[in-house]
C-alpha cells in the first residue's frame, strides 16, 4: 500500500492526518521543552511587566495608558492625547509612564498610538522574561526553527513527492494539494512559534485564575487609591478592556478598537466549595471558624 | 523587626476579593492561608493556579467544612479530597475547626460547637486519626466561636480542647478572637482560659475581629482586630514555646489592603512584645 499511489481524494485525507499529527507531535515537543515548574511571575508590583508577558509591548503601553488616564496625567479626546504633567513631575515615577509622557509631549494623535512605548522599557521587559524563561530565548528560538524546518519540510517534502508522481502517471490536477502544502508552512510555523514559552503560557493562565476574583470586586467598587492599584493589575492581567468603564471613562476613546483578546480573559477566582455555608471563598466569618 | 523573632510568621487569609493587593505585598506577607473547601473537586486548571502560588510561596490550607469534632465519622470522600489537595498543592500544614457541622444527615451550614464530653472527645479523636492517615499530615486543630455554652457539656471549653490536643499529640491553632467572644458570651475569663490550655501545642493563631450583637459578640471576621485580641497574642507568645504562625483572617467588608498589613504589623509588635517579656529582655 504506497500512499504516493493513491487516488488524490484518498492521498488528500492521509496528508491531513499526517499533517495534523506532525504538527501536534512537534507542538508537544515544544511545549515539553519549554515547560518549567509551575510558578507565577517575579515581580507583582510592576503591573506592567505583567502585562508585557501577557499581550507585548502593545498590551504594556495599553496599561500604562489606562493608568495615567484614570490618574488624570493624560487629557483624551477623539483626536488627541495630550500630557497634563511633564515626564519629570512626580506623580510619573515609573520608567514605561515617563517614556510615553515624553513621545505623547506636546500631543499624539490617537492615529498613532501604536507607535508609542518602542523604548528600551520595553526591550528589558524582553529581556527579563527571556531570563526567568517565560519568553522563548536565543537557543529555544533555535530549537523552534529546528522543530519547524523538519516540520514544515517533511510536510512539502511528501506533497511534492506525490505531485510528481501524479504528473508522472498523467494526473494534473494537483492543486488541493498544493494548497494543502503551502498551508502547513504557516500552520507549522504557528505551532512552533507561540510568542510566549509553556511556562510563560502557564504562569498568565494562573495568575488570570489567581485572581478571578478582582473583576466581581471592580465592578461594584469606586475609585479610591486602593482600588486605583487593584485596576492596574486587572488591566495587566486582564487587559483593558476588562476595566470597567465606570472606573475608567476614557476606554472608548483610547481603545475602541483594541483587539478582543486584550479584554475577554476570563477565568474563574477559585471554584466553590460547600464550607461551611458561606459563599465562594468567604472563609469562616460568622459562622463560628 | 520581624528578623527579632525569626521563626515566628505573619500571614493573611487568601481571599479571591484581596488577590491582587495581597501579591502586591508578598513581601510583607509570610504566609497564606487558603481556605481548601473551595478547591475540593475544582477543575485541574484552579487547583494548578494556586499549586503555582504554594510553589513561590508558603500555603497553609484551612478546612471548614469536615465537622471532625462529632460522634459521626467525618465521610471518607472529605479526606480524600483534602489528601489530593495536600498531594498537590503541597502546603506546608492544614487544619480544620473543633466543630461539628451536620447531624443525622443534615448539613447545619454553619460551625456548631459540639457538647464538650467524653463522647465527642472520643469522636473527635477518632476523626483526627482517620484525617492523619488519609493526608499524611496530622491537621492543627481550631477552637471556635459560640454564642452559647453547648449543652450536654460535662467539661469546660479548656478542659475539652486540652484533652484534644493532648490525647492527639497534634498542634492546636488557637483563634484568639474565638476566645475572646467565648469569653464573653459565657462568662468566663480569657486570661484565665490561655493559662488552661496546653500552650505548647500551639503552632498557630488566628487573628479577627467581630461585633456585638447586644451583650454577646458574633465572630464575623469583617471587622478590625479588637485590643483585648492583640493583649492575649501577647500572652501567649509569652508562653509558647513554638515559633508561630499568626494568622490574620478577614471575609468582607475588605478595607485596604494597607489597613490589614498594619494589622499584620501590629501582630508582630504583639508577638515580639511577649517574647521578649518571656525571655526577660
Amino acid at each position: 500500500m504506497n500512499p504516493f499511489l493513491w487516488r488524490g481524494p484518498e492521498f488528500l485525507v492521509f496528508y491531513g492526518v499526517i499533517g495534523a499529527a506532525t504538527l501536534l507531535v512537534v507542538a508537544l515537543i515544544r511545549r515539553v521543552l519549554e515547560s518549567k515548574p509551575a510558578g507565577l511571575v517575579p515581580n507583582f508590583n510592576d503591573p506592567y511587566l505583567i502585562a508585557y508577558l501577557r499581550g507585548g509591548r502593545k498590551s504594556a503601553v495599553q496599561t500604562a495608558l489606562m493608568s495615567l488616564s484614570t490618574r488624570n496625567l493624560i487629557q483624551v479626546d477623539r483626536q488627541a492625547i495630550r500630557p497634563m504633567v511633564s515626564r519629570a513631575s512626580a506623580q510619573v515615577q515609573h520608567a514605561l509612564e515617563r517614556e510615553l509622557i515624553g513621545e505623547m509631549t506636546p500631543q499624539v494623535s490617537i492615529a498613532n498610538m501604536a507607535s508609542l512605548g518602542h523604548s528600551h522599557v520595553a526591550q528589558n521587559y524582553e529581556v527579563q522574561l527571556q531570563e526567568i524563561g517565560l519568553l522563548p530565548n536565543d537557543a529555544q528560538h533555535r530549537r523552534r526553527k529546528r522543530l519547524c524546518q523538519v516540520a514544515a519540510g517533511g510536510l512539502v517534502i511528501i506533497a511534492a513527492t506525490k505531485i510528481v508522481v501524479a504528473l508522472i502517471t498523467g494526473h494534473s490536477n494537483v492543486m488541493f494539494l498544493s494548497i494543502a502544502a503551502a498551508a502547513s508552512v504557516p500552520l507549522a510555523f504557528a505551532a512552533c512559534f507561540p510568542r510566549l514559552t509553556t511556562a510563560g503560557t502557564e504562569a498568565i493562565r494562573n495568575l488570570q485564575v489567581l485572581m478571578g476574583g478582582l473583576k466581581g470586586r471592580l465592578s461594584r467598587a469606586s475609585m479610591t487609591e486602593s482600588a486605583a492599584q487593584d485596576v492596574l493589575m486587572l488591566a495587566a492581567v486582564f487587559g483593558v478592556l476588562a476595566v470597567p468603564p465606570r472606573l475608567f471613562p476614557a476606554r472608548h476613546l483610547l481603545f475602541a478598537k483594541a483587539s478582543g483578546g486584550n479584554g475577554d480573559a476570563g477565568a474563574a477566582g477559585s471554584s466553590c466549595g460547600s464550607g461551611c455555608g458561606g459563599s465562594c471563598g468567604s472563609g469562616c466569618g460568622g459562622c463560628g471558624g | 523587626m520581624p528578623q527579632e523573632v525569626p521563626n515566628d510568621r505573619f500571614g493573611i487569609g487568601w481571599r479571591p476579593d484581596l488577590a491582587a493587593a495581597i501579591l502586591r505585598n508578598l513581601d510583607r506577607i509570610d504566609v497564606l492561608e487558603v481556605i481548601a473547601d473551595d478547591y475540593f473537586g475544582a477543575p485541574s486548571r484552579i487547583v494548578k493556579s494556586l499549586a503555582s502560588l504554594s510553589a513561590e510561596h508558603p500555603v497553609v490550607l484551612h478546612a471548614v467544612g469536615m465537622g471532625m469534632a462529632s460522634t459521626i465519622r467525618t465521610g471518607r470522600s472529605w479526606f480524600n479530597h483534602m489528601a489530593r489537595l495536600v498531594d498537590r498543592v503541597k502546603p506546608e500544614s492544614w487544619s480544620e475547626h473543633l466543630a461539628f457541622v451536620r447531624a443525622g444527615g443534615v448539613e447545619i451550614g454553619r460551625l456548631a460547637a459540639p457538647p464538650r464530653n467524653a463522647n465527642s472527645l472520643e469522636g473527635t479523636l477518632a476523626n483526627l486519626e482517620a484525617a492523619t492517615r488519609a493526608t499524611g499530615m496530622r491537621p492543627a486543630m481550631e477552637n471556635i466561636a459560640t454564642l452559647v455554652d453547648p449543652p450536654g457539656s460535662s467539661m469546660t471549653e479548656a478542659e475539652w480542647l486540652s484533652r484534644v490536643a493532648l490525647d492527639s499529640g497534634g498542634p492546636l491553632l488557637l483563634d484568639l478572637h474565638n476566645v475572646h467572644a467565648n469569653a464573653v458570651n459565657c462568662g468566663f475569663d480569657a486570661m484565665t482560659f490561655l493559662r488552661q490550655v496546653p500552650l505548647e501545642r500551639v503552632s498557630t493563631i488566628h487573628l479577627s475581629g467581630g461585633r456585638w450583637i447586644g451583650t454577646r459578640i458574633l465572630d464575623d471576621h469583617l471587622h478590625d482586630v479588637p485590643d483585648p485580641v492583640y493583649d492575649m497574642l501577647r500572652f501567649v507568645a509569652g508562653r509558647a514555646p513554638r515559633p508561630l504562625t499568626v494568622l490574620l483572617e478577614r471575609d468582607g467588608k475588605y478595607p485596604p489592603i494597607e489597613h490589614l498589613l498594619a494589622q499584620l504589623d501590629r501582630a508582630r509588635q504583639a508577638v515580639m512584645k511577649g517574647r521578649r517579656e518571656h525571655a526577660g529582655i
